[in-house]
């Protein structure tokens, strides 16, 4: 079932990966890069590696609906930190693996809700708050309203 | 396939390219999660506000709406309407209508020493679970008049704070009431100018400019005081056809915002209490008291609470609209309000569209002053 034909990926720092055909096209840019000549995909070496972990294991799984929790495997791929969780997301959306952006965006659902308040969201984050002041002093009187 | 390659080793130091991808964009300055592209946050956001359905989960979805601009500009545009989701997540939720295919179950629960009442959403099917708060009442007595305040915080009464949500006025003899809808300034940053301006205005506003949104009547039936009381309730801001399929609906889309206390009504004149009779004919909705029957062998007034309400009392009722003079149709058999005594301090109020859970405990606080047919 496995096709034994591998595709060769540049990455932009001009690494070069070889990645099995089926676990390639998991990637729609991929698929849609295949007919044109001299195309290059534009990751970083490092995430487009994570990138092609994760879909293979996607393609391993058989391409299975995913589920609302992220698996056990998924979940010790997404512990990294909130720059490469960043990257991760980006490469992705750029490459369009539709499992990977999944996974992604579940992670980072959880870790909002893991977030105790506002606060920690945006600390996590790395978010500006960008109320006017009389905004958020009344944002933040009707959200003490969550909390009773 | 093959896609061509060229051999050669790097360090993984960025290559400044002409052809600029959104990767080299992010990997110049380190990652930016504020400049996350919004099709991707809307993804997670949306995965959030799906799974935190219920209280107190539900308190993740407000936060993230209070992060920054971005972020509150897509909750606003995730979160539906209590009316087609049956769910409350914002404090506005409160003044928008219940859910149109069922009964929101909540319960009230009574302060005798401080003369306090707490509103609470149920949050399972049985009466003990803690409950998500929703509004409080504090009963102030005075020459002419009692007033119920309604906050949104529990212990919070003070009528200038944004926290105030309206009130209940009660004539002298306790038959005639006024419901008042509180007026707060608007968080909103979405306002265009020339709203902006009238609303910075509404701050100078007093308590007393509140609005009256309904009129609640109380009085004996044939049987006097050994009779169930009649309850009609006058909704000035529910149009009469919000009842029947495809009529209006209480509240426009478009002025929403979830840090306002007041959503717009679709009737904007205001009307003093003794103008309740011509409500029907402005087209606002009227709620009557479902009339209990007489049960010969058990010897009381009946009504049937579907297992919701298990004590007696004169205070119980159910509220559906009045066909006036026309016949009744089946929109005329739905239970809007229900309320009844469950323990010595704890009520349930049962509600749903086209009234708010606000309305629905206004009209309960009525229930507990009034005292008609009350032996």
């Amino acid at each position: 079932m496995l096709s034994s034909k591998n595709s060769a990926l540049e990455s932009k720092d001009n690494e070069i990966f070889e990645v099995e055909e089926s676990i390639a096209i998991q990637s729609e840019l991929i698929k849609t890069m295949a007919t044109m000549v001299n195309s290059k995909a534009y990751v970083n070496e490092r995430n487009q590696m994570g990138c092609w972990k994760q879909a293979n294991y996607h393609v391993e799984q058989n391409n299975k609906i995913v589920d609302e929790e992220l698996s056990d495997w998924e979940s010790k791929f997404f512990e990294v930190d909130m720059d490469d969780l960043h990257e991760l997301f980006m490469a992705a959306n750029y490459l369009e693996i539709e499992s990977l952006l999944n996974g992604v965006a579940k992670r980072v659902a959880d870790i909002i809700k893991a977030c105790m308040n506002v606060e920690v969201i945006r600390q996590t984050f790395g978010i500006n708050n960008d109320f006017a002041a009389q905004q958020e002093e009344e944002i933040r009187k009707l959200n003490s309203w969550n909390h009773i | 396939m093959a896609i061509k390659c060229i051999a050669r080793l790097r360090s993984r130091r960025v290559v400044q390219d002409q052809l600029q991808t959104p990767n080299e964009v992010e990997a110049e300055g380190g990652c930016c999660w504020a400049n996350l592209p919004q099709e991707l946050l809307w993804e997670v956001l949306l995965m959030i506000e799906e799974t935190e359905s219920i209280w107190p989960q539900r308190k993740n979805v407000v936060a993230c709406a209070g992060v920054c601009r971005s972020w509150r500009f897509i909750i606003q545009q995730i979160v539906k309407l209590p009316q087609l989701s049956g769910k409350l997540t914002f404090p506005i939720s409160v003044k928008q209508p219940g859910p149109k295919d069922s009964l929101l179950q909540c319960f009230i629960k009574r302060n005798r020493s401080t003369q306090t009442y707490y509103l609470y959403l149920g949050l399972t099917n049985s009466l003990s679970d803690g409950g998500k708060f929703l509004l409080a009442a504090r009963k102030c007595r005075r020459p002419t008049c009692t007033d119920y305040i309604i906050s949104l915080q529990a212990e919070d009464f003070s009528k200038g704070t944004n926290t105030y949500a309206g009130r209940l006025r009660s004539n002298f003899l306790g038959t005639k009431f006024t419901v008042f809808d509180g007026q707060s300034p608007q968080a909103g940053a979405k306002m265009g100018k020339s709203r902006s301006s009238r609303l910075a205005n509404l701050r100078q506003v007093s308590p007393s400019s509140n609005y009256p949104m309904a009129h609640i009547s109380y009085e004996l039936n044939l049987l006097g005081s050994r009779g169930p009381r009649r309850m009609q309730c006058n909704m000035n801001t529910i149009p009469a056809t919000s009842i029947a399929p495809g009529g209006l609906d209480p509240t426009t889309q478009a002025e929403l915002n979830p840090y306002q206390s007041t959503p717009t009504s679709f009737l904007s004149k205001s009307a003093s209490m003794e103008n309740s009779v011509s409500d029907q004919k402005n087209g606002g909705l009227v709620l009557i008291n479902k009339a209990p029957r007489w049960h010969e062998q058990l010897q009381c007034w009946c009504l049937n609470f579907h297992g919701r309400v298990t004590i007696a009392s004169v205070k119980n009722f159910q509220l559906v609209a009045s066909p006036e003079n026309e016949p009744g149709g089946p929109e005329h058999e739905k239970i809007i309000l229900q309320f009844g005594k469950v323990g010595k301090d704890l009520f349930t109020m049962d509600y749903r569209y086209p009234i708010s859970a606000f309305q629905a405990f206004a009209i309960c606080l009525s229930s507990f002053e009034t005292r008609i047919a009350c032996e």
